[in-house]
This record gives C-alpha cells, sequence and structure tokens, in this order.
C-alpha cells in the first residue's frame, strides 16, 4: 500500500480521464454556482453594476466576465472546446488578480489564484475521454 | 492549427509532468503561504487559539492542522510521498469543509472546497516526472 502512495505513476489508482472529469466538472460547477449565475442574471435583468479593472467600461467588462464564468463553465461541464475555455476561463481570471485584487491581502487573493492554477491545469491537460470533444471527434 | 483547442490528448501542449508539477507546486505553495506557516508560527509562538471540529480539543486539532498544512504540504511541493501527503491534505480539507458548512458560512467555504478538490486530483493524478518520488524510483534509491 505504502508502494502505490510513494508511485509517481498517472493512473495508479484511478483511469486518467476520470480524475480529469472530476476537477473540471467540480470547479466549473463552483465557478457556476457561485460567480457566473448571479453575473449571467445581472446581464438578463440589466443591472450592470460592475468594476472597470481594464478599461472598457462596465458594461463590457460585466458582459465578458458573464460570458466567461457562465457561459465557458458550461462548455467545460460538458467538455466541448474545453481548453478554448479553459483559456478565456484563464484570462479572466488573470484579469481578476492582476487588476483587481492585487494590493489585497493573500486571504483576498486566494481564491482567484486557486481558479487561476484550476483552469491553467484544465488547459494544459485537456479534457480527458469522457467528454463532447472525445465524443465528437 | 487550432485543433489543440477540442484535443483531449493530455500531452498535446506540453508533457504531463509540467502540467502536473505546476498544479502541485501552486496549491501547496499557496496552501503552505496562506494557511501552513502562521499555522506554524502560532505554534512556535504558543497561541493555540483554534476550533474543535473533531472533538480531540483545540490543541491537537491546531497541531494536526498545523502539521497537515505546512509539513505535507511542502512534502507535495518537494514530490516526496506526493500522494500520501495530498491524502492527509484531502483529510484536512475535507474535516474544515464539514466544519464551515455546519457553521453556514458558505462564502469562506469556497477556497476550502478548492483545495479540497485540487489535493484530491493531486492524489489521483500523481506527481509527475519531475518529482523527488520519480527521481527516487529511476535512480533506486531506497526509501
Amino acid at each position: 500500500m505504502l508502494q502505490r502512495l510513494k508511485s509517481s505513476n498517472l493512473r495508479e489508482f484511478v483511469n486518467t480521464s476520470f480524475s480529469l472529469l472530476i476537477l473540471r466538472v467540480f470547479t466549473s460547477f463552483f465557478m457556476l454556482y457561485g460567480h457566473g449565475w448571479g453575473k449571467l442574471m445581472n446581464v438578463l435583468t440589466g443591472n450592470f453594476q460592475f468594476g472597470d479593472p481594464i478599461g472598457l467600461g462596465p458594461e463590457i467588462s460585466l458582459i465578458l466576465a458573464a460570458f466567461a464564468e457562465g457561459i465557458c463553465t458550461l462548455f467545460i461541464i460538458a467538455g466541448f472546446y474545453t481548453r478554448a475555455a479553459a483559456l478565456v476561463l484563464m484570462i479572466n481570471m488573470s484579469v481578476a488578480f492582476l487588476f483587481v485584487h492585487i494590493s489585497d491581502p493573500f486571504g483576498r487573493m486566494e481564491m482567484a489564484l486557486l481558479y487561476l492554477v484550476i483552469f491553467t491545469s484544465i488547459f494544459l491537460l485537456g479534457p480527458g475521454k469522457h467528454s463532447l470533444d472525445a465524443k465528437l471527434k | 492549427m487550432l485543433r489543440f483547442l477540442y484535443s483531449t490528448r493530455i500531452r498535446i501542449l506540453v508533457d504531463t509532468g509540467i502540467s502536473l508539477f505546476i498544479l502541485r507546486t501552486f496549491a501547496a505553495g499557496f496552501m503552505f503561504f496562506g494557511h501552513g506557516f502562521g499555522k506554524v508560527m502560532g505554534l512556535y509562538f504558543g497561541h493555540y487559539q483554534f476550533v474543535d471540529p473533531i472533538g480531540v480539543g483545540p490543541e491537537a486539532s491546531f497541531i494536526l492542522a498545523a502539521l497537515a498544512e505546512s509539513v505535507f504540504a511542502l512534502f507535495i511541493i518537494f514530490g516526496f510521498l506526493s500522494r500520501l501527503s495530498a491524502l492527509v491534505l484531502t483529510v484536512n480539507m475535507a474535516v474544515a469543509c464539514t466544519y464551515l458548512y455546519f457553521n453556514q458560512m458558505l462564502g469562506d467555504m469556497e477556497p476550502a472546497l478548492l483545495y479540497l478538490l485540487l489535493f484530491t486530483s493531486i492524489f489521483m493524478l500523481g506527481p509527475g516526472k519531475y518529482s523527488v518520488d520519480y527521481y527516487f524510483r529511476k535512480n533506486g534509491i531506497p526509501r
């Protein structure tokens, strides 16, 4: 047992595609449930109160953030154009980290950084076999 | 040319070892920097003010949390016994999530859930090629 815990093999305990499925679905669900859904509803009801981090105006910033956190997370959950959607979310979280939370203490920066790390991993590792990308190939 | 945007191959952009190295180092690094270091300093200076989620007393809880979030996070950064360390940190974060859930602090729960997810993924995917585990196994160094 300890030998298996010391292993550096990718498929020691579970299949890689299954690990990637868990990482992808749970992260995107948290993102959608905690951030994206409220932003999408704000866009749909016309409540454009948002920050203006990169000088595009609050409306375009909110629409871009709602697209990334509401639509692209659905793409990642389904596994459809996963790497493209993860790239969009990486840019989104980089902006959140570099322009919004850069002068905050670490406790408030932490969540943006964790999401950035997870979406970078999804971008680099891909969706795995249990995804629409694999089914539609 | 943009086929990698919908490819499902795991090595199409970079080697898997590099991806896992990034995942491992950053997750455990944030854990150590944001939580583990403060807890070790608290332990060193004797501030035992902590919660008691599993009924072993606040001191024992604090020592266990400090151990998991500093020593095992450093193990994960170097890739030494990565799967075991990730398992310890998964248990730690599962306890934190349960405790926060029962206290109805859902805003505070999201980083704990993300850490839980990250360490579960590290446990399942392993340390990859750029780790002490792989180096030891390749060179036949007994542990």
